[in-house]
């Protein structure tokens, strides 16, 4: 029961980082009282993130001072069913945010679009390779909204963050030195592609006398002062090489306090407040809608704030964890294999290739960026024949130059004595002449992997704490050392390479862990679709069980695309937003019939 | 138990089996890395990678944390440290950038350490 | 140095113009700014980077610099020598009318020159200095300024201490209310700058500081090598801008004076 009850606002949103602040934004100025309920604290790119004090490699990429604390919250993990899950007592694999702007302040700035054939991967898979070509073990689905829909959507939110990049295809016109996969654009992206460093260079020389399309990866680390739809106003990257897991002081990382925050935060209709985490969304007595949310403040009273819509903006993880406690929706069983409420979990499969120059190219690695580097799309998606070979899904290849920052960035080749005075010389040896690519990967689901309700362990709240049963299926194992020796072969194709290896953190005979970072990037949970036995979420954002409350995030996919989550979850948040104030404000209900 | 408790008695357990001989200390290191060393009911490995990892962050990391003393880390491998600036060469190729290392604390002159207290073992401070 | 050079050096100046002796004594009033100085400094892996415009500086670059700020140069002279404004060693007169030269990084110095010849950075009087010297001569006067040594010329006058605050608070961790990020962010270890593009806020004369923060919040100047500055000073009050300049014309900065 809540110690008390607050007057009723038109919207609760859960969360303030990119999808709840930006709800606020467009929900307050489309006439809506908004109140955001973020966790965290107050912080801010000028007095936050200000250099030099902020690029120190020690405090912010290892031991996470900006990302969430896992003595206050964190989940339980386990690769299968047949194991008891245990929580997680260090960051490793995924870096979940905290505070304002969430983890829309460290993360990378790589904002891409789905391809067209990612948003209907059942159907174009069945239409192309036959309906059996899907093993029945994956689970994947269409979303229900197709790219045309959200190409509109997609394009804004490039232009709220200035995203740098070349356009492969301009309205229907394909052009060379951009993606020639891409969805077609609308506009040209809103600032210049990032400048490419020598070993992105080389490896763009080698993919095109491969015959591939290598491109320049589309940032949100803007090339040239922009001024974004919002009024704010952001200024050219100097390639700092601290740019993921820091906050940007340059005001050059779009990110979502000074992209939205600070355009929204002085409007009559919006209210953040801080220190104060959501416990429930509580619903109406006949359970069709939901009447607000109760929250823990900053003195420890818990808090009912009633309202008539409900927009979940917490990190995709955290959603699905509050419908659980919360009874939203039908919660997902493996056994009898019902309920969405947790079904269809997914990640990224992720592999990585480090190529070893002669003396006579100097790399600088210090100088990067998060989205920095050259891509080749050639083997993600659909982009390529799968027929004839094992495996659905693929990703792209990214010859990268995020960082130098030395505790971390040691290269060395194989057969080099992990420690000792061998290792240190190997590791001076070969900091100025190394390239380093990631294969970035698809994710299938599985009947197998979900997020559900532990049994043992709670949060200090008394809640039960998420529990998340994953490993990679075959299927994305098959695909990721198909799209890993493709690479290689690039890779010892490059000039002045001397040598080359790899790691594949989804080899064959190994299983998931969640100890090595990966990637942020967990999805589903919540799944968007047009058929309610196979998803949380109708195809605009919204419950199919209860109409009020809305659904933003990563939580909405239905498997993991190749690409990173961050520009596909803002396009449908974009999307949502304009059918709750064009259709659903003056009438709500729900948008579509079962 | 937690991070700092595991150190602790890692520790109190690997100095019993210590060698005296440093000519015997990297033989002794590499059986710690292969789990081949018992120490009481703690794994050798992990208690070794723990150890690693935090002498790496400590060589590496700004000379405030007390380590890298004089950016000599930063130094060995060409790391031009806190004060990162790069617009104006990220696009000059194949041009080393032989700027010495500045950290977070960095005073011009300076070595970007911290000041440290040192304490006298036994006895009272000098003030 | 090398023997060569040694030798070279010492020849170069037996053989020198008479009257160049006692010029280059005359303006060295500052003890340590003989060539020798100049040399010795360079051996500071710092100093040699901050100087250095295209390759690493010789003794003749050096030698030729000195003789351009003296007004010297191929096409018959600029008319104006920097020492003029500027002072032999950089410091000028402490009004503030002219900038403080001394240990600016020389690519930075040398940019600006090529930028008043162009007209990129516009200034009736720098534009025609700019454009009668070669480029050689360009890099070695800024190379030379580059490697001086001047003492801080006092700052005159009484501030109020509310604004100082104001503008130490600007120059270390910026405004979140205003957007403005820190100057500290770019511009070094304290205000010392960061080379070769970014130069030293620490030590430069408060007016004009302040002044070119107007001329880029008017898009008068508006080339500086990251196209920040516009953006940065359109957020800038007056106050916040007299504010910072006070603030960093305050900051010593022992890179720039003798030891």
């Amino acid at each position: 029961m809540a110690d008390k009850t607050l007057p009723k606002t038109d919207v609760v949103i859960v969360g303030g980082g990119w999808t709840g602040l930006t709800a606020a934004y467009e929900l307050a100025k489309a006439g809506q009282r908004c109140v955001i309920v973020e966790r965290g604290k107050h912080r801010h790119d000028a007095t936050s993130f200000a250099g030099p004090e902020e690029h120190d490699e020690l405090k912010y990429a290892l031991q996470y001072k900006h990302m969430m604390d896992v003595k206050q919250n964190t989940l339980t993990f386990r690769n299968n069913r047949r194991q008891r899950a245990l929580p997680m007592r260090r960051l490793g694999s995924f870096l979940p945010g905290e505070g304002l702007g969430g983890a829309g302040i460290h993360w990378n700035g790589q904002i891409w679009r789905p391809l067209e054939s990612d948003l209907s991967m059942r159907s174009h898979y069945e239409a192309r390779y036959g309906a059996d070509f899907i093993p029945d073990k994956l689970t994947i689905q269409d979303w229900g909204v197709t790219y045309d829909e959200l190409e509109p959507h997609f394009d804004f939110f490039e232009k709220v963050c200035g995203a740098a990049g070349f356009a492969g295809n301009l309205n229907g016109e394909t052009r060379k030195g951009g993606n020639p996969f891409e969805g077609p654009r609308s506009s040209e992206y809103p600032t210049p592609a990032m400048k490419q460093p020598i070993s992105a260079t080389l490896f763009k020389e080698a993919a095109e006398r491969a015959g591939l399309n290598p491109f320049p990866m589309p940032s949100a680390n803007v090339t040239e002062k922009y001024e974004n739809p919002y009024g704010a106003v952001l200024h050219a990257c100097p390639y700092c090489g601290f740019c993921e897991r820091f906050g940007c002081g340059y005001f050059a990382k779009a990110d979502p306090i000074i992209c939205v925050y600070d355009r929204i935060k002085d409007h009559e209709n919006f209210e953040i407040r801080f220190d104060s985490t959501v416990l429930v969304v509580n619903k109406s007595e006949d359970g069709k809608t939901a009447t607000g949310v109760t929250y823990v403040d900053a003195d420890g009273v818990e808090v009912f704030q009633p309202a008539d819509i409900v927009c979940m903006g917490a990190y995709s993880l955290w959603n699905v964890h509050l419908m659980l406690v919360s009874g939203l929706g039908k919660p997902y069983d493996p056994q009898s294999r019902t309920g969405t409420v947790g079904r269809n979990y997914a990640y990224q499969t992720i592999a990585a290739v480090d190529a070893f120059f002669d003396e006579t190219i100097t790399t600088n690695p210090f100088m990067g960026a998060g989205a920095l580097g050259t891509i080749v799309d050639d083997y993600n998606g659909d982009n390529f024949d799968h027929s004839g070979l094992d495996f659905v899904g693929g990703g792209y290849i990214a010859c990268k130059q995020y960082n130098g920052r030395p505790i971390s960035y040691q290269p060395t080749p194989e057969g080099t004595p992990p420690w000792g005075a061998e290792w240190k010389q190997a590791v001076r040896d070969n900091y100025l002449h190394h390239a380093d690519f990631v294969i970035h990967g698809s994710s299938a689901s599985t009947h197998e992997n979900y997020l559900d309700l532990d049994p043992t362990w709670t949060d200090k709240f008394g809640r039960p704490l998420l529990r998340m049963t994953f490993d990679f299926p075959d299927n994305d194992r098959r695909m990721i050392k198909h799209v890993l020796d493709r690479t290689i072969e690039i890779a010892e194709s490059m000039d002045n390479v001397v040598s080359v290896s790899s790691a594949n953190l989804a080899a064959e005979g190994s299983n998931y862990s969640i100890v090595p970072y990966q990637t942020t990037h967990n999805v589903g949970g919540a799944v968007m679709g047009t058929d309610p036995s196979t998803s949380a979420v109708n195809r605009y954002g919204q419950m199919w069980d209860h109409h009020n409350v809305f659904v933003f995030g990563a939580c909405l996919f239905p498997q993991n695309l190749g690409y990173n989550p961050t520009g596909p979850l803002m396009g449908l948040a974009y999307w949502t937003l304009e059918h709750m104030k064009n259709d659903y404000l003056d009438n709500p209900r729900p948008l579509m019939d079962a | 138990m937690t991070p700092a408790e595991f150190l602790r008695a890692g520790i109190a357990e690997a100095m019993k089996s210590l060698p005296d001989d440093p000519e015997q200390i990297v033989g002794y290191v590499t059986a710690l890395s292969k789990d081949e060393i018992a120490l009481g009911d703690l794994s050798s490995k992990l208690f070794f990678d723990e150890v690693w990892k935090l002498t790496n962050q400590g060589y590496f990391a700004d000379p405030i944390y007390g380590g890298n003393a004089d950016y000599a880390g930063w130094k060995m491998v060409g790391f031009p440290g806190a004060h990162a600036y790069y617009l104006s060469f990220i696009d000059k190729h194949n041009r080393p950038y032989n700027q010495p290392p500045m950290g977070v604390n960095h005073i011009p002159g300076g070595d970007g350490a911290m000041p440290l207290i040192r304490h006298q073992t036994g006895g009272k401070d000098n003030g | 140095m090398t023997r060569t050079r040694t030798f070279v050096l010492g020849l170069m100046t037996a053989v020198a113009s008479f009257p160049l002796i006692i010029l280059a004594q005359a303006t060295s009033n500052v003890g340590d700014n003989s060539l020798a100085d100049l040399e010795a400094r360079l051996s500071d892996e710092r100093t040699l980077f901050n100087v250095t415009v295209n390759e690493a500086p010789d003794d003749d670059l050096l030698e030729l610099g000195r003789l351009v700020a003296m007004g010297g140069a191929e096409n018959g002279g600029s008319g104006m020598a920097c020492i003029t404004c500027h002072g032999g060693a950089g410091a000028g007169d402490g009004s503030g009318a002219f900038p403080r030269l001394t240990g600016l990084p020389g690519w930075y110095s040398y940019k600006q020159l090529n930028d008043y010849a162009s007209g990129t950075r516009p200034n009736q009087i720098m534009s025609g200095v700019a454009q009668r010297l070669t480029e050689r001569e360009r890099e070695a006067v800024s190379a030379y300024y580059g490697a001086m040594r001047a003492d801080h010329v006092p700052t005159l006058g009484v501030i109020d201490q509310g604004l100082l605050q104001w503008g130490g608070q600007l120059a270390a961790v910026g405004s979140a209310e205003k957007g403005i990020p820190a100057c500290v962010n770019c511009h070094g270890p304290q205000g010392t700058g960061n080379p070769p593009s970014v130069p030293y806020l620490a030590g430069q004369y408060a007016d004009y500081m302040a002044y070119q923060l107007e001329l880029w919040k008017d898009g008068m100047r508006d080339n500086d090598a990251m196209n920040v500055m516009s953006a940065i000073a359109q957020k800038m009050s007056t106050e916040d801008m007299r504010a910072v300049s006070e603030y960093y014309a305050r900051v010593a900065n022992p890179l720039t004076v003798p030891e």
